[in-house]
């Protein structure tokens, strides 16, 4: 077998619709309940003040503010068509213009100054998911239509390979410019230390909730320079992830640890990372339907069908 | 290749390209971050930091005794997210200081938890962070730039 054709055997291999299905579950749900809380924060950049406003991403493409109103309306359908996305219902029109909206709307609250980290892969998981199959099944669409044919196929493994990937490479990046801005200075020195310090004293001098935790074993740096060990292994040890599976599953259990280690030390909290939809594309989350206070709703929606028992049993 | 093929592989090579772009690109010759949204370098917490040092430009509240406090990110910038506070005080002060300060002092007015102050100060102040823990908050340094009274 030639290299592209094992290329092809690992990206597209064959995945139950149910699977990418209950991604999409998964991941509009967050976004329902996620925008719904963060709606007045969001709301709260409708500002037309030009001197604070520092453009990134698409939002540097024009170079003064939107109108406060027209930001508003944006934010408002953006809250509005998570709604679709998570019911799968018309998926191919109204998912596309739910990505493209999230990430203006989430571009435009980062161009104020400060660009935050957190919801990086929140938006590059709602494009996948968008411009894939994945109302083929358990979705209103699939209602209408009936289930998928082939139930099984490889047009429903490349969007869950490439959730994987989008998330590993973030990591592996992040470790990346630890050691082109500080070499191994990350891990050899105080420098983990440090940062916490300088965090949480940074949180108190604004007003804000500060990790307790963190400030308690400031005095103790040999713990900082384990935890940095192992975070930079698991950043640089990301591609793994893409390529095996079941590594792939400790990989994301390693992380989700990682992000509360950072929540408990510097109050810093990766939502979409916390309740682990970021992770959940590394294992097989069609099961979470046989899980017995799940299994009415999914035969309701189709999840737990013959066709998908059938899936689950080859996959 | 198939319609499907073509569009899995386009798609995914096109993703993955622009993740991975912001540390292939070289940095801007201004000195600014690569950092951009949703592709970013990740250059959080990632420059070395040999001490402890921290200096920062804050909004502080002053009663009538003269005791500082910090103002929290809703009164000092109207956002609740810290960093965007801390990012919103630089600009801002560096754009208009004093006409910054009146609109943090007019907050403070109408917050009825914030009555027992009388002023509001841009400063900026420098602490050692590992002796902030040990002996106190007190800074090592501190300039205040604008200082205006709250309204009443």
């Amino acid at each position: 077998m030639s290299a592209l054709a094992r290329l092809d055997r690992f990206w597209r291999r064959p995945m139950p619709a149910t699977r990418l299905a209950t991604l999409r579950v998964l991941v509009g749900l967050f976004g329902c309940i996620y925008l719904a809380v963060r709606t007045p924060h969001l709301l709260s950049y409708a500002l037309d003040d030009v001197d604070r406003f520092r453009p990134v991403g698409v939002v540097a493409l024009g170079d003064a503010p939107l109108l406060p109103g027209v930001y508003r309306a944006l934010v408002l359908a953006t809250v509005a068509l998570s709604v679709p996305f998570l019911l799968g219902w018309r998926h191919r029109v109204l998912a596309p213009l739910y990505a493209g909206l999230l990430w203006l709307v989430l571009t435009y609250s980062n161009s104020w100054g400060q660009i935050m980290h957190t919801d990086n892969l929140f938006v590059l998981h709602v494009v996948v998911l968008a411009l894939s199959p994945s109302a083929d099944a358990i979705s209103l669409d699939a209602r209408r239509r009936g289930p998928a044919a082939p139930f099984v196929h490889g047009r429903y493994g490349w969007p869950v390979r490439l959730l994987v990937a989008c998330g590993a490479l973030a990591y592996l990046l992040a470790g990346v410019a630890k050691l082109q801005n500080s070499g191994f200075d990350f891990v050899a020195g105080e420098t983990l230390r440090n940062y916490v310090g300088f965090d949480n004293v940074r949180k108190i001098e604004l007003g804000s909730i500060h990790s307790p935790l963190g400030a308690w074993l400031l005095p103790y740096p040999g713990m900082f320079t384990g935890m940095a060990w192992m975070s930079f292994v698991l950043e640089m040890a990301a591609p793994v992830a893409i390529l095996s599976r079941r590594v792939g599953k400790g990989w994301a259990l390693g992380v989700w640890g990682f992000h509360f280690g950072v929540l408990a030390l510097m109050a810093i909290g990766f939502v979409y990372q916390l309740t682990f939809v970021a992770f959940a594309p590394y294992f097989d989350v069609e099961r979470l339907w046989q899980w017995r206070p799940l299994r009415k709703w999914g035969a309701r929606l189709g999840a737990t069908g013959p066709l998908a028992a059938e899936a689950v049993a080859e996959a | 290749m198939s319609f499907e093929a073509v569009k899995a592989y386009g798609l995914s090579l096109a993703l993955m390209v622009a993740v991975v772009s912001p540390a292939l690109r070289d940095a801007p010759e201004d000195g600014s971050d690569k950092d951009s949204f949703p592709f970013s370098d990740y250059p959080m917490f990632s420059h070395g930091r040999p001490d402890p040092m921290l200096t920062l430009t804050q909004a502080l509240g002053v009663d009538g005794e003269g005791h500082r406090e910090p103002l929290s990110p809703t009164i000092s910038s109207g956002n609740y997210e810290v960093m965007q506070a801390m990012m919103t005080i630089m600009i801002a002060m560096r754009a208009d200081g004093p006409g910054y300060c009146a609109e943090i002092a007019q907050r403070v007015a109408e917050e009825s938890d914030l009555d027992h102050l009388e002023a509001v100060e841009l400063a900026t102040s420098t602490w050692d962070t590992v002796r902030y823990f040990e002996e106190g908050p007190e800074p090592l340094t501190r300039h205040v730039h604008h200082r205006c009274p709250v309204p009443r």
